[in-house]
Order: C-alpha cells, then structure tokens, then sequence
C-alpha cells in the first residue's frame, strides 16, 4: 500500500469521525429537547356578562380595541323591572334612572370578542363580550412523551418559542399537566415568556397564535459531559453568544 | 469432471437440474412471500417518514423485481435443450481411423493411442475446421500449462492457440513445447474481445471456442457443445464457469454467489432464447460473429455484448448447464473488486446507452425483458447501500421509514417470507448456504456504484494498474467499505447507548449491528489477505495442504458454481 493510498484512507476515516461527532450533536440535541406536536399563544381573558336577561342598547367598544380598567362596555336594558331595584353598590354595573345597567371594564386588556350587538338581545348569563387582559399571554404546548422524558421535563426548564415568523423567543416551564394514552406522557405544559407584547411582531404575538415550543430536557446521557465541555469551549471563543 | 469418453456414444445430460416438483413448489412459496412483503411495504398505512422510506422502497422494488423475473426465469428452464438433431448429429460427430488388426490388438493390451484429439469432427456432412483459443494476460505460467495441456487433449481435430496479450517470452515457450500455436499482436486495444478478433484475423476455422488462461477444458468439451450447431441458426453454445479454489472468503463468496445463475438463471434464459455468453468456455460459430463483425470491443462486458449483437441479429443461443471446464475463482478482494466492476459496467452501459425496449433494437419481447434484467441487475449491488444509511438515519434524526403499528412477530413473518424464504431456496438447490455470499452482497456495494457512476459520467474510472505482478494491498480497493464500517461501528456505539437510557433494544440498533458485523467480517477477510500478501511463503505452506484436495474434490462431484451474480438474495438491511 503506497504512502499516498494510506494517506487516503486515513484522511476518509477521519472525516468520517468527525461526521459521527457533528451527527451525535445533533443527535443530542435532539433527545435533549422535547418538540411540541400543537402549541398556541394564550391569554388570561375574562367574560362580560349580565345576570339577567335584557336588550343591548349601546356598544361603547369596538372588537379588538383596548380599554382600561373601569371603562364602560356595554349597555343593557333589563327586561325585569326588579333589577331597578337592586341598590348594591360592589355590583360591577350602575343603574341608571331609566334601568340601563352598563358594564365596566374590571381590568385592562383587549376586547377579543363581541357576541351581541347593540340593539340584540342577551339572555340571562350570557357572556356578552371576552376581554384579555394586558400582560396576560403565555404559550400553551401538548407534547407527547416517552416516560423517560416525561421524567426529564424539570420544574423551570427553559423553553423556546418559534412564532410563525421563525423569531425564538425564551420562556420557561411554568406548570405541567398529564394524563396517560397508550402508555406516553401526554403533557400539557403551560410556559411563561418574558416579552410577549400583545399584538406585537406584526399581530403575530396574539391569542391564538400558532407556535413551536422546544422545551429542553434534562440531560443525563453519556454524551452531556463532552458536550457541555464542548458548549463551554465555543462560547468562550464566542462561537455561542 | 471429465467422464472418461470411451469412443462416442450415448450421452446423458449432467444431471437433472431445476425441475424437481419441490423446487417448484419453493419457487411459488417464495413468490408469494415477494408478493405479501411488496404489498406490506406499498401499503400506505405503514408509510414512514418520506426520505428513509424512498430509500426503503427503491431499493426493496429493484431487489423484489429481480427475485420475481428470477424466479419466473427458473420455472422457465426446460429440463434438457438436447433435441433429435444434437444427438443425430453427435453420434456421428467424430471420424474415427480404420484400426489396423496390429493396432487394435496393441490398444488391447493398454499400448499406443487412440488419439481421439486426432479425429476429424463433421457436422451437418461436412468437416469442419475447429479453433480452440487460450487468452492469456499476464496469468501465473503453471495455470496456463495446465489450461493449454487440456485444450490440446479435447477430442476431435482441432488447432489450439494461445493468443498472449501479456507480451510473455516464457508463455511463448511454453505453447512451442506443448505444442500449441502462439499469437501475439502489437497492440492491446479492445482487451479480450481484440485479442480474439486479432487471432480470427489469423485463424479461418469453422467454430472457435475462447478459454481464460485459468479454465481447463475437458476433453469432452467439443463433443458435448459442437452437435448443437447442427441447428443452421445456433450462433454460440456456452457452458458454465466452475470454480476449483474455494479457498478465501473471496473465492467462496463469489463462486457461490452466481451458482444460482449458472444452474438456474441460464437454463431459464435459454427458454427466452437470450442465455448470453460468459466469455469463456463457449464456443462460437465463425460465420455468426462475421456477420457482427467481431467481437464487441466498445465494452469491457465484450462477452454479454457480442450476445446482444447476435441476438438483435437473429442468431439464437444455448446454454447447457454441462460443467466441462473448471477455473478459478478470484481469490484476492483487488481481482474480485476488478471483476465485478468490469461486468457492473458492461451491465449499466446496455440501460444507458442500448436500451432493449427502444423500439430500434431488433429483440423480441422475451429477449427484450432478459436483457433488461441483466442490464438492471446490478443495481441490486447498490440497493445495499440505501439499506445500510436507513438505521442510521432513524438512530440520529428519529426518521423512521415504516410506520410500524403491527407486533414484532407480523414484522418478522413479512420480512421472513422475502428474505428468510430466499435463502430457504438457496439452501435447498444448493444444497449449502454460505455466509460469504451475504457478506460480498451486501459489501460491494462500493463497486457497483462506481460502475454506475463511470457509465453516467461516461469516465472510465479504473483503479490505476501497477503494471507490474507484485500485488496491492486489499485495502487499496476498499476504502469506502473501511469508511463506512467505521461509520457503522461508531453509531452502533450511539445507539446502544440511546437504547440503555430509553431501557429497550430498537430495530434500528439490532440491524446498525448486523450491518456493522458484516462489514467487520469482510475486512477481518482482507485483513488475512493483507497479511497473505506480506508474508506470501508461510501462507503458500499454509494454503497448499487445503488447496490441493479443493482442486481434486471438483473431479469426483463437479460443483457448478461461477462467475456471474444474478441472484440477490444477499442484500440485507
């Protein structure tokens, strides 16, 4: 066998080692990351409603506009005379002379829906209009996961959202809830994202937004060491930020 | 191999071949575990990821299709090509001297011979002039000894040629002392098929046979294929390639990879009338290859070829599965490595550039589907590698490529019914399965993909001779086979430490290390090459006590066992 020949074969197995390192990051990263199969941005809304039936006389909002806490909503005129006698002043509504009851804001946020308009009638607990509040959103994710990795999931693990636009924003795990199907983990994990500003990104950042959730998972395998080794090694050349 | 021919007389076929009813019976189990194996991949439902289960099905469709044309191939064969003409014409094939009373009384008492190398051979009443041709390059000299000894000794009158294109005094030497004629020409072009039209330039018989330095006629040879051209449209009869040397894991495995062709696959191509010829231990008529005009040297396949020609031509072929020349096998991964590139190629340039079912070539539909099959063949060498990246694909990204929802045991009765099944029939017609034949399906891989790429590219890509005897080191020619047991054994490595973490072993990981045990196994077998090479006196006397029984053992039960692969039931994955 020529030197050159040699030389060959050495310079292909190498390479082919490092192919196998480059494809075991990989293969790391992606056992320690748990890739959500549905995630959506929510928000903390609350109902308006009225406890007695009546006639929506007047809209004071609009969908989608913003109000503030204590800012009047909606109009409703009670078709039964008795709420005009109803004094109690923690209500969140006043009475005026001629029985029109109107609703207030109990906290800022976005009016997300109107489900009557002025002049249709609302029964009796109806909810007539949904606010979210400001500052509320979070992302909910449904991951299915092997129990192992169920186990992995620590309380406060960091979290990556990929809106639609591909910008990756940081959050962390919050809570988890789980139930069993076919012997996998199917875990509903709600994350908590710093900078999440309602209707920001182009309107991207709103309720109802689809997102990717990536969670990472304790790493505990044979291959963490090396690589965090490895991780410590190319941010301190600032290969990673 | 050679029955002592006591004067002409009846003949029998060798042995009943292909058509014993539990073959049959195999074959159409075999079929139908093809068939429910195809209908499990096709089956949407079981779809995977789209990337490893293109692969999966690509390389699982070329090797299902060419197990079912196989298969079918078989079934085809017609137990004995011999008609009333072939015996008509062989028992009064030989003209045998009027004896004086002096000379049979001396044969009598075992003194003088009989000469029957000496007979004049008519056919069709006329006789006929008969060319044997010896085509030497380069071969060990006491090989071609023996090969030149045998063809002087075949019965009826003949001129033996040793047509050199090793440009060899010593070769040269030998033909005058046993008596041969020696050709020798100026040139190399066109390799084999050059050396022969060279010599047909000089040689005016009626038929000429071609052997490779290695392949010792038996004296029988002419008397068993030359009555077949009592046919007036027979252009050439072919017999099988027989290996004596199944010494190294190489020769082993590559003589019991194609014995399946030579006994099954040819015999089944006859029917088709598109058997084709091997290169040696054929014989030809001249007046067929004129009309060709020669053999066909724009390819180094020049043997399957000059087939093509004749048959797009009109001329039929026969092949009888009668061994009647024993040879070597290659022995070194460099020779087997050459080989098969040498007939990969010759296979890719018939689909790229001859295809048979353009409406310009002049085949039947039987002839056209044969030729196909053997043009395609060779993408069964490379349907190995697809199989071999699958697991790993699944161990690093989590690709899977089938959607399994069905128990291991369903899995296992599919999978069983192709492959388990295919080498039910190996062992049952070969009566032995050897893991060396898995072991080189499954590893040359590398060759036939360099094949197919020098075909597409239209480069010729060989691995640069040295030009001189001394020989390389194997791992010269298996580079790709180191890299990707390296490759293998490394995720092998990954994989079982992914399955101790999820605690239970994966499919993925059992195959990765099967593959990897097979490739390990191949390069065990060079490594002993090498070492064969290094040290080439202790491994003579350790190879001479084997050999010389395994050259001996062919004599008493011939194994028909050969050159050419056709069958695949080695690839795994």
């Amino acid at each position: 066998m020529t030197w050159i020949a040699r030389l060959k074969l050495l310079g292909g197995v190498v390479s082919v080692i490092l192919l196998v390192a480059v494809l075991t990051v990989v293969f790391t990263q992606r056992v320690s990351h748990a890739t959500s199969e549905s995630a959506s941005i929510e928000a903390l809304s609350y109902p308006v409603g009225s406890t007695f039936g009546g006639v929506v006389t007047h809209v004071y909002v609009q969908q989608g506009g913003h109000v503030k806490k204590g800012d009047r909503l909606i109009d409703v005129r009670p078709t039964q005379t008795d709420a005009l006698l109803s004094k109690n002043a923690k209500t969140p509504y006043s009475v005026t002379t001629d029985g029109v009851t109107t609703l207030l804001a109990t906290a800022d946020g976005s009016v997300a829906d109107l489900n009557v308009p002025a002049g249709g009638f609302a029964t009796a607990g109806q909810t007539i209009a949904t606010v979210d509040e400001d500052d509320s959103l979070y992302v909910r994710a449904e991951l299915t996961l092997s129990p192992q990795d169920y186990a992995r999931i620590l309380p406060g693990a960091a979290a990556t959202v990929t809106l639609p636009n591909q910008r990756d924003l940081k959050g962390h795990v919050e809570s988890l809830e789980v139930r069993t199907e076919a012997g996998q983990a199917v875990t509903t994990a709600k994350i908590a994202v710093k900078g999440l500003v309602d209707h920001g990104d182009l309107g991207l950042q709103s309720p109802g937004t689809p997102v990717q959730v990536s969670i990472a998972l304790h790493d505990d395998g044979v291959f963490s060491g090396p690589l965090d080794t490895l991780r410590g090694f190319a941010r301190s050349i600032g290969l990673l930020p | 191999m050679a029955r002592p021919l006591d004067g002409p007389g009846p003949t029998r076929p060798a042995r009943p071949l292909s058509h014993s009813p539990l073959t049959v019976l195999l074959v159409l189990l075999c079929t139908a575990g093809v068939l429910a194996y195809a209908g499990f991949l096709l089956n949407p439902a079981h779809r995977g990821n789209i990337v490893p289960y293109a692969m999966v099905i690509s390389a699982e469709s070329v090797l299902v299709f060419h197990a079912l044309v196989s298969m079918w191939t078989i079934l085809s064969a017609v137990p004995d090509p011999r008609g009333f003409a072939f015996y008509r014409a062989q028992a009064v094939m030989f003209i045998r001297p009027k004896l004086t009373d002096e000379q049979r009384r001396e044969h009598r008492l075992g003194l003088g011979a009989e000469c029957p190398e000496q007979w004049p051979v008519q056919l069709a009443g006329r006789v006929v002039d008969i060319d044997l041709f010896v085509t030497v390059y380069g071969e060990d000299l006491e090989t071609v000894r023996r090969t030149v000894t045998a063809a002087i000794a075949v019965h009826g009158k003949h001129r033996t040629w040793v047509l050199d294109d090793g440009h060899s005094d010593e070769v040269k030497q030998l033909a005058e002392e046993l008596g041969a004629r020696y050709v020798r020409r100026l040139s190399r072009n066109g390799a084999k098929a050059g050396n022969v039209n060279h010599a047909l330039s000089i040689a005016k018989g009626d038929y000429f046979a071609i052997f490779d330095a290695d392949f010792a006629p038996a004296p029988t040879f002419l008397y068993e294929t030359l009555p077949f051209f009592a046919e007036p449209d027979i252009a050439f009869v072919q017999t099988p390639q027989t290996y004596g040397n199944l010494t190294t894991t190489i020769s082993t495995g590559a003589a019991y990879m194609q014995s399946m062709f030579y006994r099954y696959v040819q015999p089944g191509r006859n029917r088709f009338n598109a058997a084709f010829c091997v290169g040696t231990n054929v014989v030809f008529r001249r007046s067929a290859i004129d009309e060709v005009g020669g053999m066909y040297t724009d390819s180094k396949s020049e043997d399957v070829w000059t087939s093509l020609m004749l048959h797009e031509a009109g001329w039929r072929s026969m092949y009888i599965p009668t061994v009647l020349a024993i040879g070597d096998a290659p022995e070194t991964i460099e020779a087997y490595s050459k080989q098969q590139l040498r007939w990969a190629t010759g296979g890719f340039e018939i689909l790229f550039t001859h295809n048979p079912f353009s409406p310009r070539r002049r085949l039947t539909m039987d002839q056209r589907l044969q030729y196909f099959v053997t043009a395609t063949f060779y993408l069964t060498g490379i349907a190995p590698l697809l199989l071999i990246l699958v697991p790993p694909l699944e161990i690093y990204f989590d690709l899977r490529p089938m959607n399994l929802s069905i128990t291991p045991l369903q899995w296992v009765l599919y999978y069983g019914g192709f492959y388990g099944l295919q080498i039910v029939l190996a062992l049952f017609t070969q009566g032995t399965f050897k893991w060396q034949t898995l072991t080189l399906a499954t590893v040359s891989f590398p060759i036939y993909t360099k094949a197919l790429l020098n075909v597409l590219t239209g480069t010729d890509q060989a691995w640069q001779s040295t030009g001189t005897a001394k020989q390389r080191s194997p791992f010269e020619f298996i580079a790709p086979q180191v890299m990707f047991f390296v490759f293998l054994a490394l995720t092998s490595f990954v994989a079982i430490t992914r399955d101790v973490d999820n605690g239970g072993l994966t499919l993925a990981t059992a195959w990765n290390i099967t593959n990897t045990l097979i490739l390990g196994a191949f390069l065990v077998a060079a490594t002993r090459e090498a070492h064969r090479i290094r040290h080439p006196l202790a491994a003579h006397a350790a190879a001479v006590p084997t050999r010389a029984p395994a050259q001996a053992a062919p004599l008493n039960r011939p194994i028909t066992v050969v050159a050419r692969p056709e069958h695949a039931e080695g690839a795994m994955s």
